[in-house]
């Protein structure tokens, strides 16, 4: 896990002399492109399955909490 | 150019922000208000919620931003108590109707007893699922974000939120710090998440493993606590591709068990007679670990396509102490039809193994003691929860948006959730009560979001 992780990072680092010039990010600053495009959508999702499996965050922190019986 | 490369940075500085759970505020001097419903639907009757959100955000000269959301959520339906389905009726007293009546009782409230009346006892027929038909509850919660840009290209978030339900409330701050390297190609950014949580669970917090019925109970309410650290990376791979990569670390102790769970106790394979009410059987309340530390690897990937078309891959691995593994793979296609119109087919894949300390039933002799009218676990922790068993679901959905004018947009998404079973059967008696029941109940669920945002 921790050696996934440092590949990971390791690579993220290498590509990090990224060569996308300032006016070639039309595409990137679409609203689609946007890493969380509907943030409403998010946390419905997140608090359905939070609810419902055992698994929880990875994107982000839920905040708020839930008892979820 | 310089907007758009302003608007990337934003991006990015966003995608952290995405790590609070908060913002998304994208423009300058105007409210940008997202408003949205939620209307969630299992199969045979059990939870049903409608979940109006309302969020504004805005951003301010100076590059700040403030996000305020506001959610309300209304639960109503049955959720399953933990039981095992058996060969035989069962009658079951809902801990959760019974405070409530009590409750009710004292304050002279008809309307309240009408509710809940004839639900105070539940009889469930051979071969259903045991289902507690009085799970009612409302939930609300406030979040405030805060974000403002520093010197030397980071940024800090700042954020809180606070949510309450009849016997649950949770409070919770959180703090990040983000830079932007490589001309804002890179960016990253660490965050911490501190939340405090308070149960106070309808008929007082149950003595964990004790005997459903017997009403023992450990004081009225108990605690949690949860420390969440996140280190995130967001890369530019290049004019089509973005990239974000996160590892979580979390850990919760206190009260973690569900309080109104049960577990069934057998002897080979039959129900055993409570030992204090010849009317019912023998059940044990639930109990779980008191801590749990969990670790998760987050990859995301939103690649464009053409001109408009995105296709957004995501993938989770978590694992934490409980033996509990899980792998989440998200796809979703953005699909612009044209200038104002777009489709988002979605596909999600999830898998879990159990946690080691669930179990359908307990057995008598082995796990549990039964000695007359006394009742004693020989396990430390056991929960038929099956939340916390091995399953596989998928979720298929299809999202449609449409823009309304330049600044506002509309938008509905269907989705359907199936779960598979993958535990190993427990061994039963043949001939015996639990003979051929089910031992796990597979959850099938539906919803619908509709969603409307404008700017102001």
């Amino acid at each position: 896990m921790l050696k996934t992780t440092l590949v990971v990072l390791a690579v993220v680092g290498l590509c990090g002399c990224s060569t996308v010039k300032p006016w070639e990010r039309d595409l990137l600053a679409k609203p689609q492109m946007a890493l969380d495009s509907d943030p409403l959508q998010t946390a419905f999702e997140d608090h359905i399955y939070f609810s419902k499996e055992a698994s929880s965050g990875g994107r982000g922190f839920g905040g708020g909490g839930c008892g979820c019986n | 150019m310089q907007l758009k490369n302003k608007q990337i940075g934003k991006r990015l500085t966003l995608a952290t922000s995405a790590l609070l759970g908060s913002l998304q505020a994208q423009a300058a001097d105007y409210w940008e208000v997202s408003s949205a419903l939620l209307m969630y639907s299992e199969a045979d009757d059990r939870v049903q919620a409608v979940e109006p959100v309302l969020n504004l955000s805005r951003q301010f000269d100076d590059e700040s931003s403030i996000n305020v959301r506001v959610i309300y959520d209304a639960l109503t339906g049955s959720s399953p108590n933990g039981a095992m389905p058996a060969s035989v009726a069962q009658t079951f007293t809902s801990a959760s109707a019974a405070a409530r009546i009590e409750q009710a009782e004292e304050d002279d409230d008809e309307e309240e007893l009408e509710k809940y009346g004839d639900r105070g006892s539940y009889t469930i027929a051979p071969g259903d699922l045991p289902l507690d038909p009085s799970f009612e509850d409302n939930r609300t919660v406030l979040s405030l974000g805060w974000t403002r840009p520093l010197s030397n290209g980071y940024t800090m978030n700042l954020g809180g939120a606070y949510s309450s339900e009849g016997d649950f409330t949770s409070f919770s701050v959180n703090g990040a710090l983000a830079r932007d390297f490589n001309n804002k190609a890179t960016t990253v950014s660490l965050g911490l998440n501190l939340e405090a949580d308070s149960i106070n669970p309808n008929g007082g917090v149950p003595t964990a493993l004790t005997m459903y019925g017997a009403g023992n109970t450990d004081g009225s309410d108990d605690t949690k606590q949860v420390v969440d650290l996140m280190l995130g990376v967001t890369q530019v791979m290049n004019r089509r591709w973005l990239m974000q990569f996160n590892l979580g670390l979390s850990q919760s102790s206190g009260y973690q068990n569900d309080p109104y769970k049960i577990l069934t106790v057998v002897n080979d394979g039959n129900l055993i007679v409570n030992p204090d009410d010849p009317e019912s059987y023998l059940y044990l309340f639930e109990n779980r670990p008191e801590d749990r530390q969990k670790m998760s690897f987050f990859w995301q990937n939103k690649v464009a396509i053409g001109a408009d078309d995105v296709i957004d891959v995501g993938y989770r691995y978590m694992t934490d102490d409980w033996s509990v593994n899980s792998h989440t793979l998200d796809l979703t296609y953005h699909w612009q039809i044209s200038e104002g119109l777009y489709l988002e087919p979605h596909y999600r894949y999830y898998r879990q193994s159990a946690a080691d300390f669930y179990t359908p039933f307990l057995n008598a002799g082995s796990e549990v003691e039964v000695v007359g009218s006394s009742v004693t676990a020989l396990v430390d922790e056991a929960s038929s929860d099956p939340r916390l068993g091995a399953f596989s679901a998928d979720t298929m959905g299809l999202k449609v948006g449409l823009a309304l004018g330049s600044s506002s947009e509309l938008s509905l998404r269907y989705e359907v959730y199936q779960q598979h079973d993958d535990n190993s059967l427990k061994a039963v008696a043949a001939g015996s009560h639990l003979d051929g029941m089910s031992q796990f109940a597979e959850l099938s669920a539906s919803w619908v979001q509709l969603g409307y945002t404008f700017r102001w």
